[in-house]
C-alpha cells in the first residue's frame, strides 16, 4: 500500500482547507460572469462558503452515523460495487477540475502580467513539478507545508489591502447591494461549486486527520477564516473598483496596487504578492489533486496512489495548455462556463445521496 | 520506537520545509528559459500622445536613464519621439533604433496634448490594452497646453534621475495647494466609463524662461552667473514643466478649464484639498491670506423632486495668515465671519455652476445620486449625465476661527 496519507492534525487540514477556499474565493472567478449585473460578491461569496459548510457538515453527520472513515468508503457503501467507482470518477474528475482552475489563472497572470514573452508552456514546466512533487509527497506534507506557508498569505493579502487603503471610496459599492434577493440566491448556489470540493478533500482524507471529529473541526475552521477573508477581500475589492471595472479586470485582487498614486512604497508590492499567493495555488492545487488521486485509487482499489497523483497533475497542466494554447478553447471555455455555474449540483448531490442511500442500506441490514 | 518515531518527525518536518521552499523558489525561475537582462531594458517613466502630422499621433517616452559610473554622472532622461497610428506602432518604430527593450511597468506620467483632449480622442488612444504594454493605472494624466513634447522636455530639464518623486510631489501639492488637480489612468478611465463622475485633470505648460537647477549648476561649474543674465520677472529654480490649475472633462472629451483659485476649491468640495491657504479679497481691493483646514465634509443628493438637488455643507477651520485690513480677526463675531462664508459660499457655487455649464460633473455628484438607488439595473436606467444639467446645489460653510487669540485680544 503506498496511499501516501500520513496523519496530521486539526491545524494542518485547516490550513490546507482554508488555502484552497480562499484561493477560489478570490482569484478563481472569471470576473466578466462574476460582476455581470453589479457587485455582491461580498455577500454571495461568504454565504457560499457558509451554505458549503453546512452541505458539509450534514455529510460527514451522516457518515458518522453509518460509520464510514471517508468519503471513498461512504460512496462504496453507498453506490455498491458497479455504481460507486462511476460517481467516484465524476467527483475525482471535479476535484481534478477545482485543482486546474486557480493555477490556470495564476498562470494566466504570469504570462500576461509578470514574465514579457515567456509563453505559457514554459510557465508550465516550471510550475508542474512543484504541484507534482508536493502531491506526490502526500496529505501529511501538504498539510504540514500548508501551515507552514498560510501566515505569510494572510500577511501579504493583508499587506496588499492595507497598501491600497487610500483609494477606497464607499461610493463604489452603490447600488446597495446592486443585486435582487433572487440573483443573491442564484449566484450563492453556483458559488457552492468552487468552495465545496475543498472541503470534501478533507472528507476524502478524514482518515488521515486522525478522525471524522477532527476532519469537521478543521471544515468548520477553514469555513468561517475563508469567509472572513473572502469578505474582507471582496469588500477591499468593492471599495476599489466599480462593478463595470470588475467584469474587465482579470484577477482584480493583482491590480489592488497599481492602484495607489503614491506608489513608491508597493511599487514591487503587485510581483512579490503574486509568487506568494502562486505559492498558495500550488498548495491548493496539490491538495486537490492528491484528493482526487486518493478517491479514484481507494474506489478501484489500487494499491499505489502515485500514478493516479501523476495522471491527476498532467491532467490539470493538459486542461491549462488546452485552455491557453489550443485551437479548442472556445469550446473549453463554453463547458468552463458551464461548470462554474452547474458544478455545485453534481459536489452536493453524489455524496449526500451516497450518504443518504448507506444509511438507507444500513438501517435495512440492521 | 521512541527514537524512530523522532526521526520520522524530523523527516516530515524537513519535507515540509522543502516543499515549501519548492513551492516558493521553482515559479520565480519560470523566465530563466527567456531571461532579460535588466540593462536590456529601456524603463519608460512617461509617455506624451500629441497630434501628428503625417500620421495621426505623435508619441514622445520620456525613459529613466541608468547611472553607469559614479552617482554625479547618472540619471536624468532620454526622449524618443515619433509619429504612429498607434502606442503599438510607436513602440515597434522606436524599439528598432534603440539598443533597449522598452518596458512600461515604470510609467508614471500620461500626458495628453490639449487639442486631442478637446477632440475627444483619449478613449481612442486609452482603448490600447494597457495590460498588453503593462502600464500600471495609477500613473498620473496631465493634459498639455503646450506641445507634448515641450512640456516633457521641461520636466526632463532638471534631469531627474527619479520621476516617483515627481508624481509624490504633483499629489502632495494638490493637497496642500489645492491650485491643480491629480487623477491617474484608473480614475480617468472609471469617469470615462461609469458615468457617476467626470474627470478633472492637471494642465502643463511649458515655461522656457525658467533657469533650472541643472542649468545653474552646469553654468556655475563654467563660471558664468545665469541668475543675473536672467530675465527680469523670469522663474529661477525647478523645471521648466509645470501643472497649473485643471481641464474639464465632460466623459473622455475636454469641455472646459478651471484657473488655479477656482480649482481650489473644487478640490474643497471633492475632499482633495487638505490644508492650504486662499486668497480673500477684501472690500478696500488688496488681498488678505487664509490657512484653511477642511474638518467635515457632507455632501447629500436628492433625486425625488422635478430636479436633482445637492446639498454640500463644508466645515473650514481658519487661521489669518496675512491681512492687510487687520480685521478679519478683531470683528469675526461681528460680521467678518458672515462675510467671509458668503464669500465662500458664492465661490463655491460659481464653480459649480462653471463646472455645470460645460456638462462637467467635476464635483463628483454622480458618486453620490448613484446612493439612492438599490440595483444596478435602476442606476443604469437612470441618466445621471442628463440629471446633471438640471442639478441645483446649495452650499453650506461653517467656519471656526482656529487663531481664537486673534478674537479674545481684539487684534
Amino acid at each position: 500500500m503506498n496511499m501516501r496519507l500520513g496523519r496530521i492534525g486539526k491545524r494542518e487540514g485547516a490550513s490546507a482547507c482554508a488555502i484552497a477556499m480562499t484561493v477560489s474565493g478570490i482569484f478563481t472567478f472569471e470576473t466578466k460572469l462574476l460582476y455581470e449585473h453589479g457587485n455582491a460578491t461580498y455577500i454571495t461569496l461568504p454565504l457560499a462558503v457558509l451554505a458549503s459548510l453546512a452541505v458539509f457538515l450534514l455529510i460527514a453527520g451522516l457518515m458518522e452515523k453509518n460509520g464510514s472513515v471517508n468519503l471513498g468508503e461512504l460512496i462504496a457503501k453507498g453506490f455498491g460495487g458497479v455504481l460507486a467507482p462511476l460517481a467516484a470518477i465524476g467527483l475525482t474528475m471535479l476535484v481534478f477540475y477545482s485543482a486546474y482552475a486557480p493555477m490556470s489563472q495564476f498562470i494566466r497572470a504570469m504570462h500576461g502580467l509578470f514574465f514579457d514573452g515567456v509563453s505559457y508552456s514554459r510557465i508550465v514546466v516550471f510550475t508542474l513539478p512543484a504541484v507534482l512533487i508536493t502531491a506526490l509527497l502526500g496529505f501529511e506534507t501538504i498539510g504540514r507545508t500548508a501551515k507552514l506557508i498560510a501566515p505569510a498569505l494572510f500577511i501579504v493579502l493583508m499587506l496588499s489591502i492595507a497598501g491600497s487603503t487610500s483609494e477606497f471610496e464607499a461610493y463604489r459599492l452603490h447600488p446597495l447591494p446592486g443585486l435582487s434577493a433572487l440573483q443573491i440566491a442564484v449566484q450563492t448556489l453556483e458559488e457552492i461549486g468552487t468552495f465545496l470540493p475543498a472541503l470534501m478533500c478533507l472528507l476524502i482524507n478524514a482518515d488521515g486527520l486522525n478522525d471524522l471529529k477532527t476532519a469537521k473541526r478543521a471544515g468548520i475552521e477553514a469555513a468561517l477564516f475563508s469567509s472572513l477573508i473572502c469578505l474582507v477581500a471582496q469588500l477591499a475589492l468593492g471599495l476599489c473598483y466599480t462593478y463595470k471595472e470588475l467584469g474587465e479586470l482579470f484577477m482584480p485582487m493583482f491590480r489592488i496596487n497599481y492602484l495607489n498614486k503614491f506608489e513608491a512604497h508597493f511599487m514591487r508590492m503587485d510581483k512579490l504578492a503574486h509568487m506568494i499567493w502562486l505559492g498558495g495555488g500550488m498548495i491548493a492545487a496539490a491538495f486537490c489533486i492528491h484528493s482526487g488521486a486518493r478517491l479514484f485509487s481507494q474506489s478501484f482499489d489500487m494499491r499505489d496512489i502515485r500514478p493516479v497523483i501523476c495522471a491527476g497533475a498532467v491532467l490539470s497542466s493538459l486542461m491549462i495548455m488546452i485552455e491557453v494554447e489550443s485551437k479548442m478553447s472556445e469550446a473549453f471555455f463554453a463547458v468552463k462556463e458551464f461548470l462554474n455555474e452547474y458544478a455545485f449540483i453534481p459536489i452536493c448531490a453524489v455524496p449526500l445521496a451516497a450518504a443518504l442511500a448507506a444509511s438507507g442500506r444500513k438501517r435495512r441490514y440492521a | 520506537m521512541k527514537k524512530a518515531k523522532l526521526i520520522e518527525r524530523k523527516r516530515t518536518a524537513l519535507r515540509s520545509f522543502l516543499s515549501a521552499l519548492l513551492l516558493m523558489l521553482l515559479p520565480p525561475l519560470c523566465a530563466c528559459m527567456h531571461p532579460v537582462s535588466v540593462e536590456r531594458c529601456g524603463y519608460v517613466v512617461a509617455i506624451g500622445v500629441d497630434e501628428g502630422t503625417a500620421k495621426e499621433y505623435e508619441i514622445t517616452l520620456e525613459l529613466q536613464r541608468e547611472s553607469a559610473g559614479e552617482a554625479q554622472d547618472g540619471g536624468g532622461s532620454i526622449i524618443l519621439s515619433c509619429e504612429a497610428r498607434d502606442i503599438f506602432e510607436a513602440v515597434s518604430e522606436l524599439s528598432s533604433n534603440t539598443a533597449y527593450d522598452l518596458n512600461f511597468t515604470r510609467t508614471h506620467f500620461f500626458i495628453v496634448g490639449e487639442k486631442l483632449a478637446k477632440e475627444g480622442k483619449l478613449k481612442d488612444i486609452m482603448n490600447m490594452s494597457f495590460d498588453v504594454l503593462r502600464i500600471r493605472k495609477s500613473a498620473l494624466m496631465v493634459v498639455a497646453r503646450c506641445s507634448v513634447r515641450d512640456y516633457i522636455g521641461g520636466i526632463a530639464s532638471n534631469n531627474n534621475a527619479n520621476i516617483a518623486k515627481m508624481q509624490d510631489a504633483l499629489i502632495s501639492n494638490v493637497e496642500t495647494t489645492g491650485e491643480t488637480a491629480a487623477i491617474n489612468l484608473s480614475l480617468f478611465l472609471e469617469a470615462v466609463n461609469g458615468g457617476r463622475l467626470d474627470a478633472a485633470a492637471p494642465i502643463g505648460y511649458y515655461d522656457e524662461r525658467i533657469i533650472t537647477d541643472m542649468k545653474q549648476r552646469d553654468s556655475a561649474e563654467k563660471g558664468e552667473n545665469p541668475i543675473s543674465d536672467a530675465e527680469k520677472g523670469a522663474r529661477i529654480g525647478g523645471m521648466q514643466g509645470l501643472t497649473r490649475g485643471c481641464a474639464l472633462f465632460d466623459g473622455e472629451r475636454m469641455c472646459g478649464e478651471l484657473s488655479p483659485a477656482q480649482t481650489q476649491f473644487m478640490n474643497l468640495v471633492r475632499g482633495d484639498y487638505k490644508r492650504g491657504t486662499i486668497a480673500y479679497p477684501l472690500e478696500n481691493g488688496e488681498t488678505a491670506s487664509l490657512l484653511v483646514f477642511p474638518n467635515k465634509r457632507r455632501i447629500g443628493v436628492e433625486l425625488g423632486g422635478d430636479a436633482p438637488y445637492a446639498r454640500v455643507t463644508l466645515g473650514l477651520n481658519v487661521t489669518v495668515e496675512r491681512d492687510p485690513s487687520n480685521n478679519i480677526g478683531k470683528n469675526w463675531e461681528n460680521g467678518e465671519r458672515e462675510k467671509l462664508k458668503a464669500y465662500l459660499e458664492e465661490a463655491l457655487k460659481a464653480v459649480f455652476e462653471e463646472c455645470r455649464a460645460c456638462s462637467s460633473d467635476a464635483m463628483g455628484f454622480g458618486k453620490y445620486a448613484s446612493m439612492n438607488f438599490r440595483s444596478t439595473a435602476e442606476w443604469e436606467a437612470f441618466s445621471w449625465k442628463n440629471a446633471y444639467k438640471s442639478l441645483y446645489a446649495e452650499f453650506r460653510v461653517e467656519l471656526n476661527l482656529d487663531d481664537e487669540y486673534l478674537v479674545r485680544s481684539g487684534r
